[in-house]
């Protein structure tokens, strides 16, 4: 094997460039959590410098492991299998520490500490999403995954009344008691008959309340920041993002147009257009067909900050269509999301950025939990 | 090679250069109010009145006070106003006017009115990286008027437009453009203080309904006004209060950043809870001309940091205002003495935590166990600056 040697001067250059890199290299995400580390000491005297440096080292894994509490459950499955490695090598993790205060329990003979950890967000994730089977076998299988995701706002909505039936029905009863009685009196014989007449009567009223439900139109729309969006997170993930537009135009596909139609009266595709989608895209080597809605609600004012505030609605499924039944794989919602602005159209934006990427988020988690390593 | 080398150590020193010496750029996002937008038309009825009066591009407020800043330098920042910060890129920190409070008072002397106008206002400087109030200066102008019969709403508008639009020492507009080319800004990367609660007991609630206040909306304005107390007199950042119009609403403008509007506040370090325990009017004096009233108000005050349950300040204080009533008058403004008397007792007790005095605990609270944890908790307010 031929080695490089550097020569002197090729060094500097090298250092140069890498400090200069320094500078112009955009922040990494960095997340700042809290942590705890509570460790016992020699009650005989107070406590010292090892006892405090075991204390922030236990602080530290304390924030690793409250930032895990925020993982969604396919996540957090995927993190307890190498948490043992994450916590061995807590400084490619925790990039800086900032003790707040500590406390010592004399009693106890327990030294507290607590700490503000600055974790390497996108380092974490990285790892996380490694340790998911899905990178071994997206190289051995494939890894495209096509995308149908729509944004619904509604267009119109038709209510019905109740429409109510009532039911009577009555009934009398007679029931009559006779008395008779002899007696004699003075040798003559005198009959007496007496009759009472009893009548009950009974009224049962009733009936039945019919509400329909409302019949709600949507105005569909196919959102270039949904697509934006789950496709940075997908693609982040391993996957190769392929648009559905070119899947349908290629390999014969359900038209883009006739499914945003279904989509706009029922929260599913029919038979026959999921089966047109799914077949296209089987031809056109796609693995992963991932699809939902995102429904968008109407804008009202944040009473805070008086901007405008826009809730929307995402769920979403993921399709493992290799085989010949496609089989779910992944699903997320309906989970709501919020948005502001200054104006309806900003706050919409915010929000459909924000259900996306976070739907995607869930979905792909998901995936990386089922794989097998 | 040598040229290359060469342009890359001259690029190098550049950056360096520029890094270290450059003024922080601070994005102005206008006028502003503290406290929820929901409240702004109770809180603040004349200025936000004179606020919808509308300009060609812009409301003529904003384009006043816009006007009146016009040429203010200062050498520790440089106030971006032709166009938007981009966040992420080191441009981060946004100021606002942020109108604070707005008080029309009117007592009858006689067959005179006596009125007397308040409003104060804030130089607020957010940092939109790390979420902090990073400086908090008070600006304030009080007017005075004599009204013979009675004092309309249009008299009362008048009078606030003057202290927007006159001329003169009593332009609050002025007020903000001179104290903006006097302060001094950086960037704070210390442990994190806020104001988390503030409770009214039953008896300050009580005085806070019969003034004419929602509770919910004082107790807001109180916790508000305690950051801003601290902020300034113990020159540290502060986690807000609570987001408001100000920092929610109306400094995400000033950044290019669609998602400038989503703002969490990070946890903070250490806590500061108040308990406002009542308000209380005693006679002084009587004297053949004049009553001398005094206006005594109470509150609870505790610092602590919330996970290790260590407790640095728990306090109670109360402090009063001296308020000369003449005979003549009819009919006295009590709720706008009992505010005074608050925030006056907030300002004292901040500036005891920066040079605590046996004297003033002694008077205002239990004395010297209060001066031991007021020098405790300034140590640790310390930390965050």
């Amino acid at each position: 094997m031929e080695k490089i040697m550097l020569k002197p001067t090729r060094y500097l250059d090298v250092a140069v460039l890498s400090v200069l890199l320094l500078f112009i290299a955009p922040c990494a995400m960095a997340l700042d959590v809290k942590g705890k580390g509570d460790i016992p000491y020699d009650g005989s005297r107070s406590p010292d410098a090892p006892t405090r440096q075991k204390a922030i080292r236990a602080a530290k894994e304390n924030a690793i492991k409250r930032h895990a509490t925020t993982f969604n459950p396919a996540k957090l499955r995927v993190y307890q299998a190498i948490e043992s490695e994450i916590l061995a090598n807590l400084d490619k993790y925790v990039i800086d520490t900032t003790v707040i205060e500590d406390a010592v329990n004399k009693d106890a003979h327990i030294y507290s500490i607590l700490v503000r950890a600055t974790i390497n967000e996108p380092v974490l994730d990285a790892r996380i999403n490694d340790a998911g089977g899905f990178a071994k076998h997206a190289a051995a299988h494939g890894s495209n995954v096509s995308l149908l995701f729509v944004a619904r706002e509604t267009d119109s909505v038709k209510s019905f009344d109740a429409r109510r039936t009532d039911v009577r029905s009555e009934e009398s009863q007679k029931g009559a008691r006779e008395h008779s009685a002899l007696t004699e009196q003075g040798g003559a014989t005198k009959a007496t008959y007496n009759e009472s007449k009893n009548s009950l009567s009974t009224t049962t009223v009733g009936g039945s309340t019919l509400q329909k439900g409302d019949d709600v139109k949507h105005r569909v729309s196919s959102a270039s920041e949904i697509d934006a969006a789950m496709g940075e997170v997908f693609a982040g993930a391993g996957f190769e993002v392929v648009s559905y537009t070119d899947v349908a135009s290629s390999c014969n596909g359900t038209s883009p147009d006739v499914l945003k139609a279904e989509f706009s009266a029922t929260d599913e595709m029919s038979g026959k257009a999921r089966k047109g989608a799914f077949d296209a895209a089987r031809a056109c080597d796609v693995m992963y067909f991932a699809v939902g809605t995102i429904d968008v609600g109407l804008p009202d004012t944040d009473p805070v900050s008086g901007n405008k505030r826009v809730y929307v609605s995402v769920r979403g499924e993921v399709w493992n269509i290799s085989g010949k039944l496609p089989r779910r794989v992944a699903s997320v919602g309906p989970v709501q999301y919020a948005g502001l602005g200054p104006k309806p159209d900003v706050a919409r934006v915010n929000a459909l950025k924000l259900a996306a990427a976070e739907g995607a988020k869930v979905m792909v988690d998901q995936l990386n939990a089922k794989v097998p390593r | 090679m040598a040229p290359f080398r060469t342009a890359l150590l001259c690029l190098l020193l550049s950056l360096s250069a520029s890094v270290s010496a450059q003024p922080l750029k601070v994005f102005f996002a206008g006028f502003a109010f503290v406290g929820n937008a929901a409240d702004i038309k109770a809180s603040f009825p004349f200025s936000n009145k004179l606020l919808q009066e509308k300009g060609p591009d812009r409301p003529l407020l904003e384009a006043e006070l816009s006007r009146r800043l016009g040429g203010v330098k200062n050498a520790s920042f440089e106030l971006m106003t032709d166009r938007l910060g981009v966040r992420r890129t080191g441009e981060s920190v946004a100021l606002a006017y942020a109108l604070e409070w707005e008080n029309v008072s009117v007592e009858k002397l006689g067959d005179i009115n006596k009125v007397v106008v308040d409003v104060h206002a804030q130089i607020l400087v957010f940092d939109f990286e790390e979420k902090k109030v990073i400086s908090v200066h008070p600006v304030a102008v009080q007017i005075r008027d004599a009204v013979r019969g009675e004092v309309t709403e249009a008299r009362k508008l008048a009078l606030v437009r003057d202290i927007y639009y006159g001329p003169g020492q009593t332009n609050i507009l002025d007020q903000f453009a001179q104290q903006l080319a006097a302060l001094s800004l950086k960037q704070s990367f210390g442990h994190h203080l806020r104001v988390a609660n503030v409770v009214l007991d039953d008896g300050a609630r009580a005085t806070v309904v019969s003034g004419g206040s929602d509770p919910a909306v004082f107790a807001r304005f109180v916790g508000q006004s305690f950051s801003r107390f601290l902020s300034q007199n113990m020159r540290v950042s502060v986690l807000p209060y609570a987001t408001g119009q100000a920092i929610g609403g109306k400094m995400p403008a000033s950044f290019a950043n669609g998602d400038s509007y989503i703002l969490q506040i990070p946890d903070a370090d250490y806590v500061v809870n108040l308990r406002i325990s009542g308000f209380k009017k005693v006679l002084v004096q009587e004297t053949a001309s004049e009553k001398i009233w005094a206006y005594a108000s109470y509150a609870m005050v505790t610092l602590e940091q919330p996970e290790l349950a260590k407790r640095y300040l728990d306090s109670q204080f109360k402090f009063g205002v001296v308020k000369r009533v003449p005979l003549s008058v009819l009919q006295t403004d009590d709720w706008t003495a009992y505010q005074e008397s608050l925030f006056t007792l907030f300002d004292q007790v901040t500036q005891q935590l920066a040079k605590p005095s046996a004297d003033w605990t002694k008077k205002w609270a239990d004395g010297a166990a209060t001066t031991t944890r007021l020098a405790e908790a300034s140590k640790v307010i310390e930390r965050c600056r």
